[in-house]
């Protein structure tokens, strides 16, 4: 495809130029272009290591790795209007269409069921209404987002911090071959080969927010790498979406503080699609049907949005394994979900 | 000539007849002992020659000695065959033996002046006696005391060397003692702890209530100072209490263990073993030098093994559990050959959510990495979780209403109650598997799960949709069903009914993603 278009020095100035694309740019449109600007030494500090880039090219097809110029058509175009882009893509898959629309969903590693849950449940849309789920795969929200974006049959791409081959946690090995799979793509700004450095992932979150139209926070705490993704969000311009939680709840501080701040609260998971301007298609199964005593425990689990087994039974006066039988019945037709001892609501 | 004397030893937790035989020869002057003495006993010749002479007997002089200890090979401990060598020496000198006295066997240790010592680790050897049928014991006066609570004996008991002879060649009566069972020193009622203490927690509690009916393994996940420990510790006040064939088992083990704390009495209490999460391998399984001796999963034996912190203890000691929780005993080799230890327990275990313990705590921070916290969870993957049958999560939820939680809240389950449903449920199984091989629900496989695992008509629709649901595999859905049987079984149902399965369904282990 489009290797031979770039060379080696254009990889090598890509690696060095990094998020300062702005100041460079015009040095490699010169005539000569990267080529050049090595032979030169004109930018002082950089290293004339044209040696690695040598072999990371010839590396690129055996590893099935594709890059994208931010010269190229097929360059997310969203990306390509921040003040700090890539000026070149590493991927494996394809690369979303530029004609789709992304959206952004990011989330605490540490999410908790709810917010796993929720994550699982806004991808599934999105990509039941085709538009592009982007994330970032690290545990927690992150693949609860490509999971669900992979139910609802949809695209989605996933942001790395580390190389494009380098699957960061290992541990979601499978998912990335599921991602691509389906026509999804796996990219990354980082030469092949770079591990995952702590330092790589505000890098990495801007390209996150940087290709998608808007970024949905899941859960956050207040100091952490979600709450970081959602300022760049903003200073790029991007609508950023916050999903409302428990205000005891250390994992909602961040996501309700940014409601304060101005964030869109995700009321239902359709507000979202509302606020996109894309048709809600109703294709939701009819409910099943409850006895009176479930329908009054699930309507308690609804109203006070979390609830454990002490609880119910305080409530309802029941012995445990009463309750217990009515969880499993509920917990089995899809209405509520039962972890680490919280019951949380499915729907 | 040749005399023979009966007397024992400590195999593992056997104990072996040993015929002390004694040659009397013409030769060149010596005594020598064979037959794999260990040290103890070899030196035992030294003693035997000044006690033999303190007591005003005639030692042979002049002649060759030699003391078998048949069967020749097998190992000899302990200094109790010192009173056993002495009478074969003497009888073999003297050519006489009462016959009756031929039948007992004779343990005691002996004193330079010719007095008969107590010995150790009388009770683990007098229990192994009567289950080969043994009617009748020489021993040390000073043990008496602690071996009559073993039945089926008669003890005479002997004080020193010169009047253990009289007795072996008839000249002399001892009145026999008889053992018996001793009376309950404690009234189970009065223990001073109870399940009513536990407040809250209903669905651990019930957990623990099917745990002890099926034989069930449990783990518990929970924040810190859920009350974990608390429930684990109160687990022995629910269980049937031990009968008296039960009780000898415990009192031997922990005889053979060297844990003489209760020395001479009964073990009433089912035992409630708790090791720190740093215990080696052979303080687990059993082991250390010489014969194996028992480790706390055969001092668990009929009771309860709790395993705090379960996946902060070693990975060899974890993975060694398995065919402990699948047979039921241990098996050590070691040099000094193979031995072969019950410990059919309840395994209770605890962990916290991540390593710190907050993971999902609504009012505290979690400081773990998901790194650390997906090493945690997988320490205890695999071979130890496929046989825990039951899951409890503890969670710490906030609620508005949580003073409804005040001390006085009463109406908390009592032992005694869950003793009963607990007893019942455990007499059906006995009953239901007197045919085949297995004791207990949570030993049910195969074949059996299938035959004795019967469902009604809607109880089959929503084992099934449950199975396919919430994404159970083989395995979780076969221990769904165990308990299922077990809940039943409690409720003293034949069939498993609807919500049976319901509530069984609940104490699945659930895979979060970590």
């Amino acid at each position: 495809m489009n290797e031979n278009k770039y060379d080696e020095y254009d990889l090598w100035f890509a690696d060095n130029a990094g998020n300062r694309i702005r100041t460079f740019f015009e040095l490699v449109e010169k005539p000569g272009g990267a080529r050049e600007l090595y032979d030169s030494n004109a930018v002082p500090g950089w290293k004339r290591n044209i040696g690695i880039y040598i072999k990371i090219k010839e590396n690129l097809d055996k590893n099935r790795i594709e890059i994208c110029c931010i010269k190229d058509a097929e360059y997310p175009a969203k990306l390509r209007e921040i003040y700090d882009p890539p000026y070149i893509l590493y991927y494996k898959g394809r690369l979303p269409d530029n004609s789709s629309r992304m959206s952004a969903v990011v989330g605490s590693r540490k999410a908790t069921s709810y917010g796993r849950k929720m994550a699982f449940e806004i991808g599934k849309i999105l990509g039941e209404h085709g538009v592009t789920v982007v994330s970032g795969m690290a545990l927690g929200a992150d693949s609860s987002a490509h999971r669900g974006c992979l139910e609802g049959k949809g695209i989605t791409a996933a942001v790395l911090g580390s190389g494009a081959d380098v699957c960061t946690p290992a541990s979601n090995y499978r998912l990335m071959e599921e991602i691509i799979d389906c026509e999804g793509c796996v990219l990354s700004e980082f030469i092949p080969g770079t591990p995952g450095y702590p330092y790589n992932y505000p890098k990495r979150n801007r390209i996150i927010s940087g290709m998608s139209e808007n970024v949905i926070v899941i859960e956050a705490d207040e100091k952490s790498g979600t709450s970081v993704t959602a300022g760049m969000a903003l200073e790029q311009g991007r609508d950023v979406f916050a999903l409302p939680g428990n205000i005891n709840s250390v994992m909602s501080r961040g996501t309700n503080r940014l409601i304060k701040e101005g964030a869109v609260p995700i009321i239902s998971v359709e507000s979202i699609l509302e606020e996109m301007n894309i048709p809600v298609r109703n294709n939701k199964k009819s409910a099943e049907k409850l006895s009176r005593e479930e329908n009054r425990i699930l309507r308690y689990i609804q109203n006070s949005g979390t609830a454990d087994m002490d609880g119910l039974c305080m409530e309802f006066g029941k012995n445990s394994y009463e309750i217990a039988g009515i969880v499993t019945v509920l917990e089995i037709k899809g209405y509520i979900i039962k972890n680490e001892g919280k019951i949380t609501v499915a729907k | 000539m040749v005399s023979w004397v009966k007397s024992c030893t400590l195999k593992g937790m056997d104990t072996e007849i040993i015929y002390t035989e004694c040659d009397i020869g013409r030769g060149l002057p010596a005594l020598n002992i064979v037959g794999l003495p260990d040290t103890a006993v070899r030196e035992s010749k030294e003693r035997l020659r000044a006690a033999v002479v303190n007591s005003g007997l005639v030692f042979p002089l002049s002649k060759r000695i030699t003391v078998n200890l048949s069967p020749a090979d097998t190992k000899k401990e302990g200094t109790h065959l010192d009173l056993a060598i002495a009478l074969s020496l003497l009888a073999c000198d003297c050519g006489k033996a009462a016959p009756h006295v031929r039948e007992a066997v004779i343990v005691g240790e002996l004193s330079l002046d010719g007095r008969v010592n107590p010995v150790k680790n009388i009770l683990p050897i007098t229990i192994g006696l009567r289950d080969k049928r043994i009617k009748s014991m020489v021993i040390p006066a000073d043990n008496l005391d602690e071996v009559t609570i073993v039945e089926g004996i008669e003890y005479y008991p002997v004080h020193s060397l010169s009047e253990a002879f009289e007795f072996f060649i008839g000249e002399r009566e001892i009145k026999p003692v008889r053992g018996e069972k001793p009376a309950l020193e404690e009234n189970p009622a009065e223990w001073e702890e109870d399940f009513s203490e536990v407040k809250g927690n209903t669905e651990a509690k019930r957990a623990v209530e099917i745990s002890v009916s099926g034989f069930h393994h449990l783990l518990l996940t929970g924040p810190p100072g859920c009350g974990k420990s608390m429930l684990a510790g109160r687990i022995y006040t629910v269980m049937p209490e031990l009968d008296y064939e039960e009780m000898l088992e415990v009192t031997r083990l922990y005889g053979i263990s060297g844990d003489d704390s209760r020395r001479g009495r009964l073990m009433y209490r089912r035992p409630f073993r708790s090791p720190a999460a740093n215990v080696s391998s052979s303080a687990m399984l059993g082991g250390g030098s010489g014969m194996p001796k028992p480790g706390e999963v055969t001092l668990a034996h009929r009771g309860v093994l709790f395993m705090d912190e379960m996946p902060e203890f070693r990975r060899d000691v974890l993975e060694a559990l398995r065919q402990p929780l699948e047979e039921g005993h241990v098996s050590i080799s070691r040099a000094a050959g193979k031995v072969t230890y019950p410990c059919r327990f309840i395994l209770v275990g605890a962990r916290n959510p991540c390593p710190c313990g907050y993971l999902n705590d609504p009012e505290h921070r979690c400081s773990c990495s998901p790194l650390q916290i997906k090493r945690y969870r997988e320490k205890l993957s695999g071979p130890i979780t496929d046989r825990i049958d039951l899951f409890v999560d503890f969670a710490r939820v906030y609620s508005p209403d949580s003073g409804k939680y005040s001390l006085n809240s009463g109406g908390e389950r009592s032992s005694f109650e869950m003793k009963q449903t607990i007893e019942a449920a455990r007499i059906i199984q006995k009953k239901r598997y007197s045919g085949e091989k297995i004791m207990y629900n949570s030993q049910l496989k195969g074949k059996l799960l299938e035959k004795y695992c019967r469902l009604k008509g809607d109880a089959e629709d929503l084992y099934s949709e449950g199975c396919e649901r919430l994404k159970i595999s083989r395995r979780g859905a076969d221990k769904v069903l165990r308990v299922a049987r077990t809940i039943a079984d409690m409720e003293q149902k034949e069939n498993i009914e609807m919500h049976h399965m319901a509530e069984a369904f609940q104490f699945r282990s659930r895979n979060s993603e970590y």
